[in-house]
């Protein structure tokens, strides 16, 4: 039986040849659109701007410095090779005790050092991605629901449901109270999911919020924990952001509400990652907290499908015990973070592009609902789509995030250099007062407007894989290589 | 009599109709409220948790930890803490599916090692770890390796530093520089018969996620993978358990040396239609775990023929490819498909650096296919499980040392064929024969002269006196499967030579005691 093209896609999975991978998405459109002309302060200055990855850049001097004066941190280098027959075999999915006692400490002091975490609750996963997935595999059964406060990390849908078969219930948070999670939108959105059979089993948020930038307040934390103590629902925690808080308010982990909140502790789960707050991405270092005994055995067991490199490990052991350097690391990166931010948003501010006011994350939540025809998703896509390639910046459209209000955008900091900030505010600045100059003329502008509407993905030649060049990033990956190591090589 | 005279008039037709049918009623009522109360009260007598059920109609999982022998304490546990005032939590199904598999003798062994591990000066009678295939007879070379190279290993990308390299957002399946290096290593690997083309490489955390990664590919939930018996028992779990996946057994036997039969095969294949489960593919490991032997080029041929007219895929685990020792020529699943032959879509292959190369913690698997679209699905499920970033560029170094992995497989051969003839003698010299196996890092004994009943029973008290009283940890056939009782896998590459006439004195002394008792 010969095997043609309809018998090969008929012979894969539904996992295999559904969509949940969400990959077609907008979110994920940017990056094609970054990869295939990305920018660089000389070699292309015309390029885009990626401003839709949230990668923590802004550190690495202080990790390249802490490397070179550990060697024997790195068990391949001369002083540290001793280690390596020990380490290279060491594939215990309980993980190095040092390596857990270290982000143990980590997340403690993320916290404010007002919790302590146990090492021995500490289980690894492939990232937070990963982490992510597998407290859904533990929690829930294929057609569970899960509530999301949106706006959401627009990657949640593959994350917490592609393989797991989990479904998202958003629940809709307003401008006109900052974003806020209510009591009343979850349980609205609660009944509503009862009242159609879905079967809920938790509520799942990031704290501090990807997109919003905002960290939860006491209140509201509180209030999330008696809302799902009632129902006897999970509380999945996602604190990946928690040491990029700049400013106040505090970061408050859930670890700490539940100190003196009297709740079942079995329902309370937190996700956490060296990604973000340590910007180490590439390390694929992500955790799964869980105060369940049941969940966290099983979550140690799923961790063999991703767990952490052994050398990777044995090196971040030695950084994270390293106090001193810890500490120290976290107080630049805030400060670091406090300022790229206040340049964009104070330099926003000036062109009249009002920005929600946050205290984390490496981004912000930009408000551009003033420069849209009409207050619909689709002027959404239509205004995202001339920011790519009239002003070319890479910025992700709040429609991606399951924003219930069109108009706001996700705009990331903290993976430039302080130049290619500069670019950016200017070409923003450009097209502001373009856009304004324009309207005062007349109907023009909405004629300008639709002309630039038209996709400039006219060539399919920017999907056609085998036309890249080797070293280029597979457009259907969305993360490239940042704008920094491209400055860099 | 006050409730049979209505029943009796139900039966004759009389005006007990009513009553007839309302009494029963009633009565089952009773029962169940009465039933459910009782339940209601052993439950809160914490500590029993011995017939205990779900009073919570939600709760699932968890709940039924009780109902499993052996697991009461963790359940009374679990009431008697503060955390579990409200009642047991409804968590998923997946949960107590691996409290099934925890008391597999293949972990209780593995666990039983590393709480009591032996050393010869400090723990003289720990117990002897032969059940984990782990090779640590060649560290030695790639530690020398690194101890020279250091300079260009991690950060280095030739004098430069490059800390962008090791910590930004990497392609998830993996550095392109790091597949091109895999993909030669893998070929010389072989032998040098293929060639394998770095962009059909996607890169995942170890061997582990990759076959799981292909069983979310090629299989639905409910589905069906043929494969032959006994098999590695971490299958069990990779394509079973997350996945929904079936494993329909092919069992192999000793009179066939537990090569891989086509009849056994093809009846397997139709029992699992008669029981409406559909066979997505078959999965191979080549060289065996845990028997070591190798499939021939005519049974390679075979399965493609097979595959071909049930129209499924094939998945061939050749993680130990580099590990034989014996003068059987290893032929890769890849060396028979034809450029121009579509149904080379058919055939996935799994490999990794935890065994040839012997850094199993390095977390390094490989998927290699000519299918675009497997590619284009694993590479997206990559995501969940990547290699790490410095693992890639500190591996990247030493696998473009093409003189020293071809000085490292060489050696490593020669090691391994020595310490199996080393096992294999010493066993023969208690009575006990090994399949004649030309792979992996372990020998598959046959012990059941020593049993004291030929069945699965008989083999794991046979597996208990070995562990406890012999204090080696050694794996039981049926762990893996395997349809004759009987059966040991031995690991010997975790020893050096003067350990084995150490394990061989102390397996002695159980053998004798065995043969006494028969």
């Amino acid at each position: 039986m010969e095997f043609t093209r309809n018998n090969n896609r008929q012979l894969l999975s539904k996992v295999a040849t559904n969509d949940r991978h969400g990959e077609n998405t907008p979110y994920f459109e940017g990056w094609k659109a970054y990869d295939s002309n990305p920018f660089h302060p000389t070699q292309n200055p015309q390029g885009v701007i990626q401003m839709g990855l949230a990668e923590n850049q802004l550190c690495f001097d202080l990790i390249e410095k802490w490397l070179l004066e550990n060697p024997d941190a790195s068990i391949c280098t001369a002083e540290g090779v001793d280690r390596f027959r020990d380490i290279a075999i060491f594939q215990d999915y309980h993980g190095l005790k040092e390596f857990r006692e270290g982000v143990a400490k980590l997340m403690g002091r993320v916290g404010g050092n007002r919790v302590k975490f146990d090492p021995n609750r500490i289980v690894m996963s492939g990232g937070a991605t990963g982490a992510n997935e597998t407290v859904m595999f533990c929690l829930a059964d294929p057609g569970d629901a899960f509530l999301v406060p949106s706006p959401y990390y627009a990657a949640f849908a593959r994350d917490l449901g592609w393989r797991t078969g989990l479904e998202i219930v958003p629940v809709d948070c307003k401008s006109s109270n900052n974003f806020r999670i209510t009591r009343v939108a979850l349980e609205e959105a609660y009944e509503e999911a009862q009242r159609s059979n879905i079967n809920v089993k938790g509520v799942i948020i990031a704290n501090p919020s990807n997109p919003l930038g905002t960290v939860l307040d006491k209140e509201t934390m509180r209030s999330l924990v008696s809302f799902i103590n009632d129902k006897s629902i999970h509380l999945v925690c996602d604190e990946i952001y928690a040491a990029t808080v700049f400013g106040s308010p505090r970061f408050i982990s859930v670890a700490e509400i539940i100190q003196d909140m009297d709740c079942n502790r079995d329902l309370i789960h937190i996700v956490y990652s060296l990604s973000k707050d340590m910007g180490l991405p590439g390390f694929r270092v992500g955790i799964v907290y869980s105060f369940n005994d049941c969940v966290m055995n099983c979550a140690r067991k799923m961790s063999s499908f991703g767990l952490v490199s052994s050398q990777t490990q044995f090196l971040l052991a030695a950084m994270l015990n390293d106090e001193e350097f810890v500490g120290n690391f976290l107080r630049e990166s805030s400060k670091r973070l406090a300022k790229r931010h206040h340049v964009f948003t104070k330099g926003l501010e000036r062109i009249g592009i009002s920005t929600l006011k946050s205290n984390a994350g490496l981004f912000f939540w930009m408000d551009m609902r003033p420069l849209l025809k009409e207050q619909t998703v689709q002027a959404e896509i239509e205004l995202w789509r001339v920011i790519i390639n009239k002003v070319k910046l890479n910025v992700s459209p709040g429609s991606s995030f399951q924003c219930s209000e069109p108009g706001w955008f996700r705009v990331c900091f903290a993976n430039m250099d302080d130049e290619t900030v500069q670019v950016a505010l200017e070409r923003i600045r450009e097209f502001v007062h373009q856009g304004k100059e324009e309207d005062g003329a007349s109907e023009k502008s909405k004629h300008w407007r639709k002309q630039n509407l038209r996709l400039s993905f006219s060539s399919s030649r920017l999907y056609n894989e085998s036309l890249m060049s080797p070293h280029m990033i597979s457009p259907h990956s969305p993360i490239p290589q940042s704008p920094l190591v491209r400055a860099r090589t | 009599m006050r409730v049979i005279v209505p029943l009796q008039g139900v039966v004759q037709g009389r005006g007990g109709l009513v009553l007839g049918s309302i009494i029963p009623c009633a009565l089952f009522y009773v029962l169940q409220f009465y039933l459910k109360r009782h339940r209601k009260d052993t439950d809160d007598q914490s500590n029993s948790g011995s017939s205990s059920q779900n009073p919570t109609p939600r709760s699932s999982s968890c709940g039924n930890l009780s109902e499993l022998p052996g697991l009461t304490r963790n359940w009374s546990r679990g009431l008697s803490s503060p955390r579990s005032l409200r009642g047991p939590v409804s968590v998923s199904g997946r949960v107590s599916g691996i409290v099934k598999g925890a008391d597999s003798p293949y972990y209780v062994g593995l666990r039983r090692a590393k709480e009591d591990p032996y050393d010869e000066l400090s723990n003289p009678n720990g117990v002897i770890q032969l059940g984990l295939a782990e090779n640590k007879l060649s560290l030695d070379l790639v530690e020398h390796w690194l101890a020279d190279n250091a300079e260009q290993a991690m950060l280095r990308n030739g004098k430069e530093l490059s800390i962008s390299r090791i910590a930004t957002y990497q392609p998830f399946d993996g550095l392109m520089e790091f597949k091109v290096a895999v993909a030669g290593f893998m070929s010389q690997v072989m032998e040098k018969a293929v060639s394998f083309n770095p962009s059909q490489v996607v890169l995942t955390a170890g061997a582990t996620p990759a076959i799981e990664i292909l069983s979310f590919c090629l299989a639905d939930a409910g589905n069906a993978f043929l494969v032959p018996t006994p098999y590695y028992p971490g299958y069990d779990r990779d394509i079973k358990w997350r996945t929904g996946v079936e494993i329909i057994h092919v069992p192999c036997r000793s009179a066939d040396n537990f090569n891989l039969s086509l009849a056994a095969l093809d009846r397997a294949f139709d029992q699992a239609k008669k029981r409406g489960l559909k066979v997505r593919g078959i999965v191979l490991s080549n060289p065996s775990n845990p028997v070591g032997n190798l499939i021939s080029r005519e049974t390679l041929y075979s399965l493609l023929d097979f595959a071909r007219e049930k129209n499924i895929h094939i998945v061939s685990n050749e993680l130990l490819a580099g590990s034989t020792h014996g003068n059987e020529e290893f032929v890769s699943m890849t060396e028979l498909l034809d450029p121009d032959d579509f149904d080379r879509k058919r055939v996935h292959i799994v490999y990794g650096l935890s065994k040839d190369l012997s850094l199993p913690g390095f977390r390094v698997g490989v998927i290699y296919s000519h299918n675009e679209e497997v590619l284009a699905a694993a590479k997206k499920l990559a995501r969940f499980s990547s290699v790490s970033a410095p693992t890639q560029c500190l591996l990247t170094s030493m696998l473009t040392d093409a003189k020293f992995f071809q000085t490292l497989i060489t050696i490593n051969r020669e090691r391994l064929q020595s310490m199996y003839a080393q096992f294999v003698a010493g066993l023969k010299k208690m009575g006990i024969k090994c399949i004649k196996s030309s792979g992996g890092f372990y020998c598959w004994a046959d012990m059941s002269g020593l049993i004291r009943s030929y069945s699965e029973k008989g083999e794991l008290e046979l597996w208990d006196k070995l562990l406890n009283i012999a204090k080696v940890n050694v794996t039981p056939g049926s762990a893996c499967h395997c349809i004759e009782p009987g059966w040991f896998r031995f690991c010997f590459t975790t020893l050096t030579e003067k350990d084995i006439p150490i394990v061989m004195d102390r397996i002695q002394k159980v053998s004798e005691t065995c043969k006494l008792n028969r």
